[in-house]
């Protein structure tokens, strides 16, 4: 259970690089760690929104 | 791609993995509307013509992702469009109209700046990893690299793209 900001951070990013994967497949353990805590989802989407909005603008017509 | 399930088995299987996909929309931020979304969900799936998704499950779960990425982005941009009214509002001296456009392009050269200062090896996994939809494993066999390396790089991508993203969102 990541304790200081930038584990939690470390481990969203993690999970958020995961999903990206076309072949990730475990679902149910990120259900769990996003229910774990609160501050989790937030982490989440923080890490998930950067790379998103970099993929969007680096090819535009993607989304 | 093996499967071959169609919209209707599709379905099935959603009916039956209803109480999984609920509880991860509710975790995922969908909270009280996570019946909702479930629902929006099965009207996606219904709707889709048949063809090869994989294993469905999986590709279940990746569709109430996506919905739940979808929907934040649409009140995020209903929540620009709203600020850009009392901007109007309160300043009628009317915002240029290639402002966005050269925004864009702000966005575009700091985020390949960002990229490039990481080294040449991050850049390309990066745009490979995201842009191309390449899997990790499948990255790592064409770098000749571990996958831990690769986790590694794409970790320095998305920590440096999140803190510029910040800056861009603070401005």
């Amino acid at each position: 259970m990541p304790t200081h900001p930038s584990e939690l951070n470390e481990a969203a990013r993690h999970w958020a690089i995961r999903v990206g994967d076309p072949a990730f497949d475990d679902w149910d353990a990120l259900t769990k760690w996003l229910e774990a805590d609160p501050a989790h989802l937030a982490a989440y989407e923080a890490a998930i929104d950067g790379a998103d909005w970099a993929a969007a603008v680096l090819k535009p017509k993607a989304s | 791609m093996t499967g071959g399930a169609t919209a209707t088995s599709l379905q099935q299987v959603l009916q039956c993995e209803r109480n999984r996909l609920i509880r991860f929309l509710a975790a995922r931020g969908a909270g009280d509307e996570a019946e909702d979304l479930f629902h929006e969900l099965w009207q996606k799936v219904g709707a889709l013509t048949d063809r090869p998704v994989g294993e469905p499950l999986s590709y279940l779960f990746r569709a109430a992702e996506n919905l739940v990425r979808d929907v934040r982005r649409a009140a995020a941009s209903r929540g620009r469009r709203h600020q850009d009214w009392h901007d109007l509002a309160d300043a009628p001296a009317e915002r240029p109209h290639g402002e966005r456009a050269l925004v864009a392009r702000e966005q575009l050269a700091a985020i390949e700046a960002a990229l490039a200062g990481l080294g040449p090896r991050v850049d390309a996994i990066f745009r490979r990893y995201r842009l191309d939809g390449v899997g990790q494993a499948d990255i790592a066999a064409e770098w000749g690299i571990s996958l831990s390396s690769v986790e590694k790089d794409l970790q320095k991508a998305y920590r440096t793209l999140t803190e510029l993203k910040a800056r861009f969102d603070a401005e």
